[in-house]
């Protein structure tokens, strides 16, 4: 497990995703109670649904690829999962954008 | 798990603003296939290592910040998903929940949860009252509890509790509602703390304790399954009984109903007859409030 917690930090893209996600969802709960904006915000909300279900499924993934291969390829299977989060990172930009 | 973490914690806060201002969004979240998928993916998320029991939903792999991140997420999805099962219940939608995306989720989560609680108070007994004095695993034991209790109001999962019901009162319930020997010291050094935990439990129910959780999942067995009220009363009467003449567990022959559960309660085996007696008037005392109504109980 120390080993799966020091290969996240160094994959760098799972906390800058983190911050984003932080950033848009004080967005979200600040403007939650105006139902003026219901529609951006069930947009916007769906759109981060949709980012961290990509992020669970990469996690499960991970974690089961960590039981399948003891850690070996650990670092590969990050280095793979790269693009993914740089997909995913389009989605959290483009609910930024809006 | 920060990112997941953070989106529970996100999204019950949107939930409860815009469940008192913007029904366009909780209506969102209520219909959200998306929703409903995260909260039941995230409660599965296990690793399976040595230190992991399989059937359970907590997370012991034995690296603890580890452990304490997936614990504190999972407690939080919980609360998240009682909130959208207890609105969907307590609004229109109740109608529609055969047809929503939250039916799957509850659906699945139920009976694991069940098992889960199994696993943490009968197999892995020895741990539990270590477990319950952590606050990330009591929240999330406490939550497990409280999901239980929300599916209970609803008749699509009668058949769930139906066939289980005294299992889960004697191997859950009564073992949740045990004092804890922490609590035990607390009776003789701060009496009134002691006193205001277990009326806590039985009346108020404010707190999000383990104790409090199994006392609202026991009154909603005996509101909604037939048959707990009479099993739960007749079995603590018998366990009080029994725990006044300090007999030993194996002279529970003369107890009709304790003697099915003789080899296998950890509540009967693993308990003083002061426990027994305490936990039985609690419980009694719980469902004081249906006994009035019941003259065959009386």
């Amino acid at each position: 497990m120390p080993a799966l917690g020091n290969a996240i930090k160094q994959g760098e893209l799972l906390p800058s995703l983190g911050t984003m996600l932080i950033l848009i969802g004080n967005m979200l709960i600040a403007m939650a109670g105006r139902p003026e904006y219901s529609k951006p915000l069930v947009e916007l909300q769906s759109l981060i649904d949709l980012t961290v279900a990509n992020v669970l499924t990469q996690v499960s993934t991970i974690l089961k690829r960590i039981v399948e291969t003891k850690g070996e390829k650990l670092a590969a299977d990050l280095e793979d999962l790269k693009p993914k989060y740089a997909h995913v990172s389009s989605y959290m930009r483009i609910g930024c954008a809006y | 798990m920060r990112i997941l973490s953070t989106w529970t914690e996100n999204s019950l806060e949107v939930f409860t603003r815009g469940e008192k201002h913007n029904p366009g969004l909780v209506g969102y979240m209520v219909y959200s296939q998306q929703v409903a998928s995260i909260l039941a993916q995230s409660l599965l998320l296990t690793v399976p290592c040595a230190g992991q029991e399989p059937q359970s939903l907590l997370s012991t792999t034995g690296d603890a910040p580890f452990d304490e991140l997936l614990n504190s997420m999972k407690g939080k999805s919980l609360e998240l998903a009682d909130s959208l099962v207890d609105y969907i219940h307590s609004s229109p939608y109740s109608t529609k929940m055969n047809t929503l995306p939250m039916l799957a989720y509850c659906t699945n989560s139920g009976p694991r949860a069940l098992v889960s609680l199994a696993v943490v108070c009968v197999k892995e007994y020895d741990k539990l009252e270590e477990r319950i004095n952590d606050r990330e695993i009591c929240t999330f034991l406490a939550g497990l509890m409280r999901l239980l209790s929300t599916l209970l109001d609803d008749n699509n999962f009668y058949i769930m509790f139906s066939p289980n019901k005294q299992s889960i009162i004697v191997d859950i319930v009564l073992v949740m509602l045990r004092s804890s020997s922490k609590e035990i010291k607390s009776m003789s050094t701060d009496p009134e703390n002691f006193v205001n935990l277990a009326i806590d439990a039985c009346e108020k129910q404010e707190s999000e304790t383990c104790k409090t959780e199994a006392a609202k999942l026991l009154e909603a067995l005996c509101d909604h399954v037939d048959g707990c009220l009479s099993f739960t009363s007749i079995f603590c009467c018998e366990a009080i009984k029994y725990a006044c003449k300090k007999e030993p567990v194996t002279a529970l022959a003369g107890y009709p109903l304790l003697s099915q559960f003789s080899n296998r309660s950890m509540f009967l085996l693993r308990s003083s007859p002061e426990l027994i007696a305490e936990t039985s008037i609690l419980v009694m005392a719980d469902i004081s409030y249906l006994t009035p109504k019941r003259k065959d109980i009386l």
